[in-house]
């Protein structure tokens, strides 16, 4: 019941949507006894929620390296050359 | 000179055969010169003088033409155009109609960047193998590139549109011009030093060749080779194979198609979450539903003794219920049957009084029987006896025939049946004569 007894938030996206894959497999399945697959549909619903959340809430962060420090960076670009 | 107005030519006419002339005998081919005097028409023709240090001469390159040019030339630019040299002849001038253009020198590059890709193929840098799948779904994506890039904007927005979750570093370089080729490879040297990315665009908006030019260096190529990140590249146009194209581990046409390349698209995501989700609920609800029924199931069949008690009663008192009914039924089926052989028995009863008339009747009908069957015979027998005396043998006897017998007895019947000496008895109507034989005579 190593699925089941999982409830860390996920590392990142990657591993929350291949455990969130994983889990409907075996619910899909229809093998789980029903405790485990009360267990296994909260976790899935709370890893639908993270993923959700986490592609809604992204906030796009770009750093720049200047030197070996990372600083925030601000794009400040001129408008496109015609010649490109 | 009294020449005929037939020898007289007008002056369009000595154009056109001067023209016609030219264009003959010298053909197409490149010329090397210096641009000046450019004029870029509103028509969008250029017309320029092309000279060197001896000579010049005019050209002209149409729209039609000059639209393909992805460089902008400039007075006093060494370049090698190609062209018929031919006349205009409005205004009977020289002039070369230019059909391609390219700066000075640029063979030499093409040589240079040909003798370097085989060189970089046979060490087997472009090698299918050694190219690496990206992440998909990166964490943090480097950006090796100009800060002041139109490219760098694009790449940005295509990033913060389809995967705002990956975390951007740029690692500025100069992209074009003197050193760029080494401060490229050093920027992707750095990333790969530090490691904080998981996957590596190296972008630059669209230019001129020479302005490519640096991703044409073997110190990129290099640099991208010994990256331990993967590396999409997108240089220049769709057009444009640069080396380092051919090295990177995807190469993308342009810069926004290698930000597209290097992520996922996140409402692709979103909905794939939401299906996996509607999944989720859809199984989770089967499962309920199958332990509710079977819960349903057991509880049919679990009984409190009282309810089985309940149960049992009602069945005997059912049974009870039935039993009279039961008992009325058996009893109405016996009556029936005696009924039944009663009858029976009834229709086999002896009847004394009939039987007596029945026998007087039939003794009359004997009696009557008797009679007529007796007349019958007796006619018979009398009527036989009569055929009987025609056949009896003393019948003919009495008529005079006589049977004659050997000693035996057999009865002769043909002369050679008897020898002479022979006795016979010869049977007569009355009485028999024993005899002799005298002689035989055969009559046939």
């Amino acid at each position: 019941m190593s699925k089941a007894a999982k409830t860390a938030t996920p590392r990142d996206f990657e591993s929350a949507l291949a455990e969130l894959e994983s889990l409907v497999n075996e619910m899909e399945a229809g093998q789980l006894p029903l405790d485990a697959s009360l267990n296994a549909y909260k976790r899935g619903m709370e890893l639908t929620l993270w993923c959700q959340k986490t592609l809604a809430d992204a906030e796009h962060q770009v750093k720049v390296l200047e030197g070996q420090l990372l600083k925030d960076f601000t794009p400040d670009l001129p408008e496109p050359n015609p010649d490109e | 000179m009294p020449d005929t107005p037939a020898d007289v030519i007008s002056v369009t006419e000595l154009n056109r055969l001067a023209r016609m002339a030219l264009e003959r005998s010298l053909p197409v081919r490149w010329v090397t010169g210096e641009i000046s005097n450019l004029t870029r028409a509103a028509s969008g023709h250029w017309y320029f003088t092309l000279k060197d240090a001896n000579a010049a001469v005019r050209c002209a390159m149409f729209r039609n033409r000059n639209q393909f040019l992805d460089w902008r030339p400039e007075n006093g630019m060494q370049v090698e155009v190609r062209g018929q040299a031919s006349l205009y002849e409005t205004r009977g001038e020289f002039q070369v109609t230019v059909d391609a253009m390219r700066r000075a020198g640029l063979g030499a590059l093409y040589e240079a960047f040909a003798r370097l890709k085989d060189a970089l193929a046979r060490e087997g840098l472009f090698a299918p193998e050694r190219k690496r799948p990206l992440p998909p779904f990166p964490n943090c994506i480097g950006v090796v590139t100009s800060p002041k890039a139109a490219a760098l904007r694009d790449v940005l927005s295509t990033l913060a549109q389809r995967w705002p979750l990956a975390r951007v570093v740029l690692y500025p370089t100069p992209v074009q011009g003197e050193g760029a080729a080494l401060r490229i490879a050093q920027a992707i040297t750095t990333a790969g030093q530090r490691l904080e990315c998981d996957t590596l665009l190296l972008v630059r908006g669209g230019g001129s060749i020479e302005d490519l030019w640096a991703f044409n260096e073997e110190v990129v190529a290099r640099a991208l080779a010994t990256c331990p990140i993967p590396v999409v590249s997108g240089v220049g146009h769709e057009t444009d194979f640069t080396i380092a194209d051919f090295v990177a581990d995807v190469r993308a046409p342009t810069p926004t198609g290698a930000a597209q390349l290097a992520t996922p698209l996140g409402s692709d995501l979103t909905a794939r979450v939401m299906d996996l989700s509607r999944q989720l609920r859809g199984s989770q609800r089967r499962r309920l539903e199958y332990a509710a029924q079977r819960l349903d199931g057991l509880g049919r069949r679990l009984q409190h003794p009282s309810q089985r008690l309940q149960v049992q009663g009602r069945h005997l008192a059912q049974l009870a219920r039935r039993m009279p009914a039961a008992w009325q039924h058996g009893l109405m089926q016996r009556q029936r049957r005696l009924e039944r052989l009663q009858a029976g028995l009834e229709r086999g009863r002896p009847r004394p009084a009939e039987t007596l008339r029945r026998v007087d009747t039939l003794g009359q009908r004997m009696t009557r029987a008797w009679r007529v069957q007796h007349q019958r015979l007796g006619d018979k027998v009398a009527a036989l006896a009569s055929q009987l005396g025609q056949l009896n043998p003393d019948a003919v006897l009495e008529r005079g025939y006589a049977v004659v017998r050997d000693a035996q007895g057999v009865i002769l019947r043909e002369a050679a049946q008897a020898r002479p000496g022979q006795e016979i008895a010869i049977r007569l109507h009355r009485g028999t004569l024993d005899a002799q034989v005298t002689d035989t005579r055969r009559e046939d």
